[in-house]
């Protein structure tokens, strides 16, 4: 097929309705007017505090693919890290590797709570991972005596009431009351398709300090529920039968699922063994350029006689670009 | 900016600006706004350029950066997507021209740079640093947008690959 031939067809004819003359004439008209606008001050958010209740301020969705530029956000994030994080990571800063362009989904839903507000602002899915973004404003003055110097207040699922293996999250302050989450929700290999409903009621507001954790539950659970559209569905999937020894089982790594947003493995649990070691901990794989990615935040959780471990990515990455997969010490080609 | 030089560099530039950001935008009142926001700007500026490709990379910045902008202005206002075809300038075009709304059907990332790749020739490299991403994000993009423009072409039954 000729692009250039096929492209230049297409927008031949695409041409302005407006002359130049005109252009020219609303040109000169326009900066004179611009140049007397006043510039306006940022709107500063109060909070408003609504006692035991939960207020849905908007619930408009948008239906389809909307450049919602995580790229953008996780690089704010990232960069932020060293600085001030939540979570302790193995992120370190790494260029883009994929184009997220069809991932992003706004989510535009907020909801105001007895101890601030949050901003659901978007999401992005693959077939085994559903990141959701959100930025949470405290109100201060409604935490009373819980209200604490230097520490980060999040969201919980408390009891999980949704079907996630696991999940983590990733956060920086943005203001000093404002905080910005990256959280991820781990579903396991393959499950999530187009028109899924993903559904999670946060019950409780926590913080942690260096040395202090406080869960606050909330009067009514925020309820915050989307179908998921542009799930990417690019993954690749090796079965394997590798026998090893760690943190006290003999095991076998049966399967490797590698996602945009991930690289799960499921582990199969034998007899104990005389094991110390936590070669979980260690993962890292390398792209068909040669790269070699070691960032990602490993979660863990028993899945029936397997234990189910996910890393997930600081960048998402394209799963059919990934040659080799080294995990507790075993190299895997997925060629 | 002197008036006679910015007429000057309507003249040059219109078309691959409002075509730029009709790409991106896919409506072509918006498109038109945007040419004219850009050429405001033009004349504003008083920056002082290197040479001709200067300015017409300096005007692809801004066009890009305006279509990026007034894309996030749309969301906010209007909370629903952008069916681009809906905003393709009259039926008579469409059928005379079948492959500009099969183009329009890509998402704005993707259809501009196709073509500006394909249609004013920048390479990947100037593209990285018009669009301001990496050269492997550009070649990602290209490689992506060829991929699902072949899946289009190959639904539409009058067109032959």
């Amino acid at each position: 097929m000729n692009y250039r031939k096929l492209i230049q067809e297409a927008f031949f004819e695409v041409s302005p309705s407006i002359s130049d003359e005109n252009i020219m004439k609303n040109v000169i008209e326009r900066s004179k007017n611009t140049a007397k606008q006043v510039k306006h001050s940022n709107r500063r958010y109060i909070p408003m505090i609504a006692a035991a209740a939960v207020v849905s301020i908007t619930t408009v969705g948008v239906g389809a693919a909307c450049n919602w530029d995580i790229s953008q956000l996780f690089n704010t994030h990232f960069q932020n890290k060293a600085d001030d994080y939540i979570l302790p990571t193995n992120i370190e800063s790494q260029a883009d590797i994929v184009d997220l362009t069809d991932m992003g989904n706004d989510i535009l839903q907020s909801f105001e709570f007895e101890y601030g507000r949050v901003d659901f602002t978007g999401y992005i899915s693959d077939s085994s991972n559903i990141m959701l973004m959100y930025t949470l404003s405290i109100d201060e003055a409604a935490l009373g005596e819980n209200s604490q110097a230097d520490v980060y207040w999040q969201l919980s699922d408390g009891s999980k009431t949704h079907a996630e293996k696991s999940s983590s999250g990733h956060g920086c302050r943005s203001t000093d009351n404002s905080f910005t989450y990256c959280t991820t929700y781990s579903y396991g290999a393959n499950t999530l398709t187009n028109g899924d409903i993903f559904r999670i009621e946060f019950t409780e507001l926590c913080s942690f300090g260096k040395d202090t954790y406080t869960s606050l539950p909330l009067s009514e659970p925020i309820v915050l529920q989307f179908t998921l559209e542009n799930v990417n569905n690019a993954y690749k999937e090796i079965n394997c039968s590798h026998q090893y020894t760690d943190d006290g089982y003999s095991r076998s790594l049966d399967k490797v699922i590698i996602t945009p947003l991930s690289v799960d493995w499921y582990s199969l649990r034998g007899k104990a063994a005389q094991s110390d070691t936590q070669l979980w901990e260690s993962i890292e794989f390398t792209l068909s350029d040669g790269t070699v990615i070691k960032n990602y935040d490993i979660t863990g959780t028993n899945s029936g006689e397997y234990d189910f471990f996910s890393a997930k990515l600081d960048k998402p990455i394209d799963p059919y670009e990934v040659i080799s997969v080294t995990i507790c010490g075993i190299e895997i080609s997925t060629k | 900016m002197e008036s006679r030089r910015l007429t000057e560099l309507i003249k040059k530039y219109s078309h691959m600006i409002f075509r730029v950001a009709f790409s991106y935008i896919g409506d072509h009142a918006d498109a038109e706004d945007i040419m004219q926001d850009v050429f405001v700007k033009l004349y504003r500026c008083e920056k002082a350029f290197e040479s001709e490709e200067h300015i017409k990379a300096w005007l692809l910045k801004v066009t890009i950066n305006q279509c990026k902008s007034s894309l996030k202005l749309r969301k906010k206002i209007a909370y629903e997507p952008i069916e681009a075809a809906e905003h393709i300038p009259s039926p008579e075009k469409i059928e005379e021209n079948t492959l500009l709304p099969v183009v329009m059907e890509l998402s704005p990332k993707l259809r501009s740079v196709l073509y500006l790749h394909y249609y004013e020739d920048y390479s990947v490299k100037e593209l990285s640093h018009i669009l301001g991403i990496s050269e492997s994000a550009v070649t990602t993009r290209l490689m992506r947008a060829r991929r699902h423009l072949k899946k289009l072409l190959e639904k539409e039954e009058n067109y032959e690959l």
